[in-house]
């Protein structure tokens, strides 16, 4: 609450400068998601979905305060009223936008203030349901990075070429997060603070029936609390016939920051009631060994019918070989009894313990669903996806590998 | 029936009354000239200035059928699709739609008094002093 304050007070004094320049025009706008989901499993997916059924996966309601002060100048403030994103229970109010706009000619826009850069094809709207028609966007991707909105800069610059135009995205700022681990056999639900400070590029190609994109980002990863990342889990052998002795993973090293280097690439073809879109997603990580190296990648078909917009999408995320590797070696590769003795003292489950906090994934999910559209401003989506976990996933909470669940959702979604 | 096959007459007397409305895209004295071709890129937020001046378009409110004809006519939409548009652009932080008013006549006032406006109207409406035409259809 304290933090919403200080960011409110923060816009309004950001509100309050630009002020001085001209008498604004002032518009409020919104949007919003009344979504249920559930799941025929007992184990959680997405934090929320499991057999009871939820509200707190899809739901959310975004308020829009527009201030434009001429055409080059304006400002706008979003707050979303959300499940929160630093715990699981409970709900939180929290600013996503604070910027303001200048665009000095028609072909640049700066942006100054919270902000959240064009990662994705539907990163920037992720929120607004009624702006596309999957129920849920693929969380095998959009779940690149566990946030998009930094406090920074951003710069677009477009070109107009016959038929088409090119804009260049750039973008560079800073946020704390608070990280949320795998939470798979052992009940203690851990966040972990983060400061990541991020830049990026993007370059986009549109016309009127297809949208190119593709971006490179870049992230640094820094431990805000006591705990340091580790460099790496690795093997000691202790040395000592099995099963006195063997194996002993450990983390080693330091690492007081953490690189994660991030490819896109995306397409969206619209060929008359035909639309085709794909998305891929890269994690590089070279600095430890524990996650989150990963490539994902979703392809959607859709149609429009009238009103209606049936579709089906197909989604796959897959950790880096030598994360899988890791995970496979920590949980199949038993404590060495002098271990679990003195001077050690560590429990029988201390590699899965260890293997538990290895963010790694392998899964892939088919959703079939439909929308339909009210308005421009109002939409009905239902929809059903089967998920299969192969080795693991950290996106699912629970002992839970080489798994088929299905997920039922409806959702409304409306802007005003 | 008879009654039916009246309402359908004069149905049909209004309607083509109103799609065949002359649009006039009407600006400020002080707006420079426009191509079509800028007038569209201005109202999906494209173009802000021209030759150094500030643009502010303006449109009249949803369900209005002077805006759906100016939407078909001018910008090769329909106004389920503009707004689809404008409500993606305006959450992926991309500027904000043209300012809406609720009658011609307020538009028409915010036009003429302020440098830079475009708007328009029908040609029914007589008093157009102190505003240039840009365009006329059909």
């Amino acid at each position: 609450m304290k933090s919403l304050v200080a960011q409110s007070l923060l816009c309004a004094a950001l509100l309050a400068s630009i002020h001085a320049i001209a008498a604004p025009e002032f518009a409020i706008t919104g949007y919003g998601t009344l979504g249920y989901a559930r799941s025929d499993e007992d184990f959680r997916y997405l934090r929320y979905i499991d057999r009871d059924g939820t509200l707190k996966a899809d739901s959310l309601l975004g308020l829009q305060l527009e201030a434009r002060f001429d055409p080059k100048w304006s400002a706008t403030v979003q707050v979303v009223a959300s499940a929160p994103r630093t715990r699981d229970s409970g709900y939180e109010a929290a600013i996503r936008w604070a910027f303001v706009g200048f665009r000095p000619e028609n072909d640049w826009l700066l942006r100054f203030g919270r902000l959240r850069p064009p990662v994705l094809i539907n990163t920037q709207n992720a929120e607004v349901g009624v702006t596309y028609d999957q129920a849920r966007l693929p969380a095998e991707v959009y779940t690149l990075s566990p946030v998009y909105d930094v406090d920074g800069a951003a710069f677009t610059k477009t070109w107009t070429t016959a038929g088409a135009e090119i804009a260049l995205d750039g973008y560079w700022g800073t946020t704390k997060i608070n990280y949320r681990l795998p939470f798979q056999r052992f009940v203690d639900q851990q966040y972990f603070p983060e400061k990541i400070d991020l830049a990026g590029l993007v370059l986009s190609r549109s016309s009127e029936t297809l949208l190119l994109r593709a971006g490179i980002h870049r992230a640094t990863l820094m431990a805000r609390g006591d705990v340091p990342f580790s460099q790496a889990i690795e093997p000691v052998s202790i040395p000592a016939p099995p099963p006195f002795g063997g194996d002993l993973y450990v983390r080693s090293g330091v690492a007081d920051r953490i690189h994660v280097t991030v490819l896109t690439f995306g397409a969206d073809w619209r060929l008359q009631d035909w639309r085709i879109t794909g998305e891929y997603g890269q994690r590089i990580v070279n600095d430890v060994n524990y996650g989150v190296d990963s490539r994902s990648a979703y392809l959607t078909a859709a149609r429009s019918v009238g009103k209606w917009t049936p579709y089906v999408t197909y989604a796959r995320l897959l950790s880096g070989n030598e994360v899988r590797a890791l995970y496979r070696a920590l949980n199949g590769t038993p404590v060495p009894l002098a271990a679990l003795g003195p001077p050690l003292f560590l429990p029988a489950s201390y590699h899965s313990i260890l293997a538990d906090h290895v963010i790694a994934y392998d899964q892939h999910s088919t959703m079939l669903g439909a929308s339909y559209s009210f308005s421009a401003t109002s939409k009905v989506k239902i929809e059903w996806m089967r998920t299969r976990v192969g080795l693991v996933s950290a996106l699912v909470d629970g002992d839970v590998h080489d798994k088929s669940f299905n997920v039922y959702s409806v959702s409304y979604s409306f802007a005003f | 029936m008879r009654a039916l096959v009246a309402l359908l007459i004069a149905l049909g007397a209004i309607v083509p009354a109103v799609t065949a409305a002359s649009v006039l895209v009407i600006a400020n004295l002080d707006t420079p000239p426009l191509d079509e071709d800028t007038l569209q890129k201005v109202y999906l937020g494209k173009v802000v200035e021209v030759d150094g001046h500030p643009i502010i378009p303006v449109n009249l409110a949803k369900g209005n059928v002077l805006r759906n004809a100016f939407m078909q006519q001018y910008l090769a939409r329909d106004d389920e699709k503009f707004v689809a548009y404008w409500t993606v652009r305006r959450y992926i932080g991309q500027g904000t739609p043209p300012r809406e008013f609720r009658t011609i006549e307020e538009q028409l006032e915010f036009v003429r008094a302020t440098p830079g406006a475009v708007g328009y109207v029908d040609d029914s409406v007589g008093i157009r002093q102190g505003l240039r035409t840009l365009f006329r259809k059909p």
